[in-house]
């Protein structure tokens, strides 16, 4: 590591549907992320190096115990509904998490329902996306990648990178101050205007199809 | 030239399924995705759509023929049919499942059926629609078409073509 890390931001999408990973996959690596997919919220939490600490088992692949985050991931894009462990539950585990807090988590959803934004919101997600989800929205992301680059920056040169032993008041203050003021007039977007206004349904006549 | 009235044709083809309510914008941005080095991205999301709907209408068609119907797991197979038709632009699936999901919650069994019905309708239309879309449009692709005007067929398969396509629009047809 230490090389141009700007260059290459990786994400993390998960989603139980295949259609939706392929979707999202392509939509991230349009914007030259570089993009791990998985089905599953355990799954996610295996990648990122958590589950393996709950898990009695020596069955746990390739992460070692101490190497959490083998590979760093800059965003977590998740789907809400999922079967098992919900794109909630998954953000709670991720904000619960000393190590992977400071990862900003996008949910995606196909149903506007204030009250199940509102939830995610208060529990640390950037951004809500509704499905489907579209290549403005994935602009959206660096601002929240950026954000949290710069915060690791600055405490890298401050004191150790070990994630682990951060205290945990340091790293709320960091985390969780800013964001209510400053996000809310985004955030609230897709709440109160059902679908965003910059998403404007093409008419028939803008058809120019060209398959 | 050939070529031109051809691609003409198979625009005019793809319009007339945005017309006819059977795809909307999402379809578009799928298409937007697709460039050089990624040539067959709407060809694969669509492939993996018609294997999950596939699946997806068989365990749907089992759980609403069981005796006592499992309304949560009926309404989980919709959801999930509801959210895969949107991903690509399939409208009209994803509207007789939002339908087919009020009815789920009134537990009203005849109208549910009726929609199950529907929504196989609906989906056999498209699946038909796309692939001839499909196939027309490798036939269009530059390398193939090389490998047609060599064959001894040579220009009237282009033809022969042309009138194919008019007809798969009128009828709707699979090959």
């Amino acid at each position: 590591m230490g090389v141009d890390a700007e260059s290459q931001f990786h994400v993390l999408a998960v989603d139980d549907s295949i259609i939706d990973r392929k979707l999202i996959e392509r939509l991230l690596k349009t914007s030259s992320y570089q993009v791990t997919t998985v089905d599953s919220g355990s799954k996610a939490l295996e990648f990122l190096g958590l589950l393996e600490d709950e898990q009695s088992g020596s069955d746990s692949p390739s992460v070692s115990s101490h190497a959490h985050q083998v590979v760093e991931v800059n965003l977590i894009i998740t789907d809400y509904c999922m079967p098992g462990m919900t794109g909630y539950d998954l953000l709670k585990r991720v904000k619960e998490s000393s190590s992977l807090r400071n990862i900003p988590v996008v949910i995606m959803s196909s149903e506007n329902v204030p009250s199940r934004i509102n939830r995610c919101l208060e529990e640390g997600a950037e951004e809500f996306f509704l499905k489907p989800v579209r290549l403005s929205d994935v602009h959206r992301l660096k601002p929240h990648i950026m954000k949290t680059k710069v915060k690791e920056k600055k405490r890298g040169e401050g004191q150790e990178e070990e994630r682990e032993k951060c205290p945990e008041g340091e790293v709320q203050s960091i985390g969780k101050q800013q964001q209510p003021e400053h996000q809310s007039s985004n955030k609230r977007k897709s709440m109160e205007e059902g679908l965003s206004p910059d998403r404007t349904r093409l008419r028939y006549s803008d058809v120019a199809a060209v398959v | 030239m050939e070529l031109g009235l051809m691609q003409r044709r198979l625009e005019d083809y793809t319009k007339s399924l945005f017309m006819e309510g059977l795809l909307d914008a999402q379809f578009l941005q799928l298409q937007q995705l697709q460039d050089e080095s990624n040539p067959g991205f709407v060809g694969e999301v669509v492939s993996l759509f018609f294997d999950d709907s596939e699946k997806l209408l068989n365990e749907l068609t089992s759980a609403m023929d069981q005796q006592i119907v499992d309304f949560r797991k009926v309404d989980s197979y919709v959801h999930q049919f509801k959210g895969s038709s949107s991903s690509i632009g399939a409208q009209r699936i994803k509207n007789v499942c939002i339908l087919f999901r009020k009815y789920i919650e009134e537990q009203n069994i005849e109208a549910c059926l009726r929609c199950l019905q529907q929504v196989k309708q609906e989906y056999y239309h498209v699946k038909s629609k796309l692939e001839t879309l499909f196939r027309v449009t490798s036939l269009l692709n530059p390398i193939v078409l090389k490998e047609n005007l060599k064959h001894p067929l040579g220009t009237d398969s282009l033809s022969n073509l042309c009138q194919w396509l008019d007809y798969f629009a009128n009828t709707s047809l699979l090959l």
